[in-house]
């Protein structure tokens, strides 16, 4: 039966736990982002529309006209600085799916099941980081991409029945390309960016016997509070704050990933973040 | 010559009978409880054992233990294993159904499985599709759209699918009907158990899988009251369905337990060492009908003896 | 004689890195592993501690938010925004 090898059976192995957390939270993973996308499409639409005619029309020229002659890479950062709004929703799945994966198959007591596989501990919270950090940023984007090439056929269609040329459609459409693909970047670097958010909420996830992610919340706020009143220091406030600029993040060109990947301030809260995913690991063992 | 060698090996393997599960001293608590106080297990390969106790006398902590599920102190060894630091591996070799039937809720059947073949490399999916198939699960459903019953039955499948050499069952059966717990039980023996498997159940339903142990241990407040082999069990213990006239002969022979039935009482007796033979019985069978007492009956003198 | 001796040693500092190993794992056992409570107090002073004694090394500073972008000029925005008056 076991006719495959070391290296088919452990990429086997992770398909069967990352299809797991797909299905298991097929609402957030899946239902949530296109849910999220649709509102925000049809939102625009609505406010757009609520436009007078005119000015509808003087804003689609705009849109397309502007665009023109352009090159595609030079337009594509003041896209991607919109679309970074998206990094909130991303964040937000994330530390909702985050908050529930060590905590729901303890409730409903699957837990057993899933103990009862030959999977260790850390493959499990490895699977849990990997579907936060690659599947979840990666999931929204394919979606984000989807509706974005609904959106701009959709206002091509409706600007073309205004009467409005399309001059600037070809470069519209390349710098929507180059933008979703650095807003998809700069997820998954916010996501290796919070990485100690990301061990933080799984060992609050690991650790809780009810609401986890409010847990998780209520203790960092106490630490701080505690530490400012008891120390009269702001040790825990001050590291927050030192890296909460969305432009340690944010990236617009590949130079700017390497440098982002490579900081010292992404080694180190990584090295943080596995020091809280490693506690969450441990925390397993007292899960009965 | 080939004989002679074939009995030697048979001899050898009965001499060193290899130990699919060894414990010593196995504690485990919760707080200030003490859930297991010192357990000491010997289940050899292709036993097939029974662990019965009472509502919280640790047979689930005993059992989680040993598919490290929870954290114990003391020796452990399970197929080789030690579980607390080896779970994944000995999980390959092992499987576990706990007492509480949960899969998965949110997921369709059709996925459950799909995740066992994945990360188990030694599933058979071909044979658990024919097992789901006798049933009336459709694999398209979701886990928490099935009845008690069928979840047990598609876990079962799940189990006998896999090629493992362990099954540990803690009150697989609880909360079934009664057509499903018979059911439960023939397609364990008839369909996956060839003998070389080493099964463990824990039950407070004894009488159900009486007759299918070979092997029985009684637990009470964390610590191994009994355990025996069931052909020893019957050369142990007597029951004698006593006359009135002979009460007071029979309270002379120390019973271990006494039940008032009617028109009588059963008396039940724990031979002696030197009494335990077939022949040795005359004194008893004086008394009146002499019969093999039932597990049930040899749990509740043992372990009313331990509470009182 | 001489592999023999190397041999001896091997075994020797097996033995005393298993011993080591396993005392080190009973000590853990018995204080950080002893239960839940006392794994997510230890793993959350830990990482305090590793904050605290970073933020002395580096001498780290709260910028706050920085909301000023230093990577490029959105020189196309007050445009359109004039030209969508």
């Amino acid at each position: 039966m076991d006719n495959l090898a070391a290296g088919p059976r452990t990429i086997r192995r992770w398909r069967g736990l990352l299809l797991r957390e797909i299905r298991e939270n097929r609402s957030l993973l899946l239902y949530a982002p296109c849910l999220l996308v649709l509102v925000a499409i049809l939102l625009g639409m609505r406010l757009f529309t609520l436009l007078p005619l005119e000015r509808q029309k003087a804003g689609l020229e705009l849109l397309f006209n502007r665009f023109e002659g352009l090159n595609a890479s030079d337009v594509a950062p003041l896209l991607t600085s919109a679309g970074a709004l998206n990094l909130l929703f991303i964040i937000g799945i994330a530390t909702s799916y985050l908050a529930s994966s060590l905590y729901a198959d303890r409730k409903e007591q699957s837990y057993f099941f899933w103990q009862s596989m030959p999977i260790s501990d850390r493959s499990t919270i490895l699977s849990k980081v990997v579907t936060a950090v690659v599947m979840i940023p990666g999931i929204y984007m394919g979606v984000l991409a989807a509706g974005s090439l609904m959106l701009i056929i959709g206002v091509a269609g409706y600007s073309f029945s205004l009467g409005v040329e399309l001059n600037g459609l070809q470069e519209l459409f390349a710098a929507m390309l180059v933008a979703l693909g650095f807003i998809g970047l700069s997820a998954f670097i916010a996501m290796l960016w919070l990485l100690p958010a990301v061990g933080w909420v799984l060992l609050f996830s690991a650790y809780a016997s009810r609401v986890p992610l409010l847990w998780a919340i209520g203790v960092l706020v106490a630490l701080s509070l505690l530490e400012e009143i008891v120390l009269g220091s702001n040790t825990i406030d001050t590291w927050i704050a030192s890296r909460s600029s969305p432009w340690q993040y944010l990236v617009f060109s590949f130079e700017d990933m390497a440098a982002r990947l490579l900081s010292y301030d992404m080694l180190f809260g990584a090295a943080l973040g596995a020091m809280l995913i490693t506690g969450a690991t441990l925390m397993r063992r007292f899960a009965d | 010559m080939e004989n002679t060698q074939q009995e030697s090996a048979k001899l050898d393997a009965k001499w060193r009978p290899e130990s699919a599960i060894k414990a010593r001293n196995l504690c485990k608590s919760y707080g200030s409880f003490r859930a297991l106080d010192g357990i000491d297990l010997d289940i050899p390969r292709g036993a097939i054992c029974g662990l019965i106790g009472p509502n919280g006398a640790g047979k689930t902590t005993a059992l989680k233990s040993l598919v490290g599920l929870c954290d114990s102190d003391g020796e452990l060894s399970v197929i080789g294993h030690d579980p607390r630091v080896a779970r994944a591996s000995l999980m390959q070799d092992a499987c576990f159904i706990a007492d509480v039937g949960v899969l998965p809720k949110s997921l369709r059947c059709i996925d459950v499985l799909a995740y066992v073949d994945d990360v188990h490399p030694k599933f058979n999916r071909a044979k658990a599709l024919r097992f789901l198939a006798t049933t009336d699960i459709d694999l398209k459903n979701r886990v928490k759209t099935l009845s008690k019953g069928m979840v047990t039955q598609l876990h079962l499948a799940l189990v006998m699918a896999l090629d493992v050499e362990l099954l540990i069952f803690d009150e697989p059966t609880l909360g079934l009907d009664i057509i499903y717990r018979q059911e439960f039980y023939d397609r364990l023996l008839t369909q996956f158990y060839d003998g070389s498997q080493t099964i463990v159940i824990s039950t407070h339903q004894v009488e159900e899988i009486e007759s299918l142990l070979s092997h029985l241990i009684f637990i009470s407040h964390g610590k191994i009251v009994f355990s025996t082999e069931m052909e020893a069990l019957q050369q142990r213990f007597v029951e004698v369905a006593v006359a009135a006239e002979n009460y007071a002969a029979a309270d002379g022979l120390k019973p271990i337990y006494t039940r008032a039935t009617l028109g009588g009482k059963d008396y039940l007796f724990e031979l002696e060492e030197g009494e335990r033979g077939v022949g040795d019985r005359s004194r008893y069978e004086r008394l009146g009908r002499v019969s093999t007492p039932s597990v049930a009956d040899v749990f509740v003198a043992k372990l009313g003896a331990s509470h009182g | 004689m001489k592999s023999e001796n190397d041999t001896g040693e091997d075994m020797d500092r097996i033995e005393r890195e298993t011993s080591q190993s396993i005392k080190l794992q009973r000590v853990l056992r018995r204080t950080l592993l002893r239960n839940k409570h006392s794994l997510f107090f230890a793993t959350i002073a830990l990482v305090l501690c590793v904050v605290a004694v970073e933020g002395k090394l580096t001498d780290r500073q709260g910028r706050g938010a920085q909301f000023e972008n230093p990577f490029f000029d959105l020189e196309i925005a007050p445009d359109i925004r004039s030209s969508l008056r």
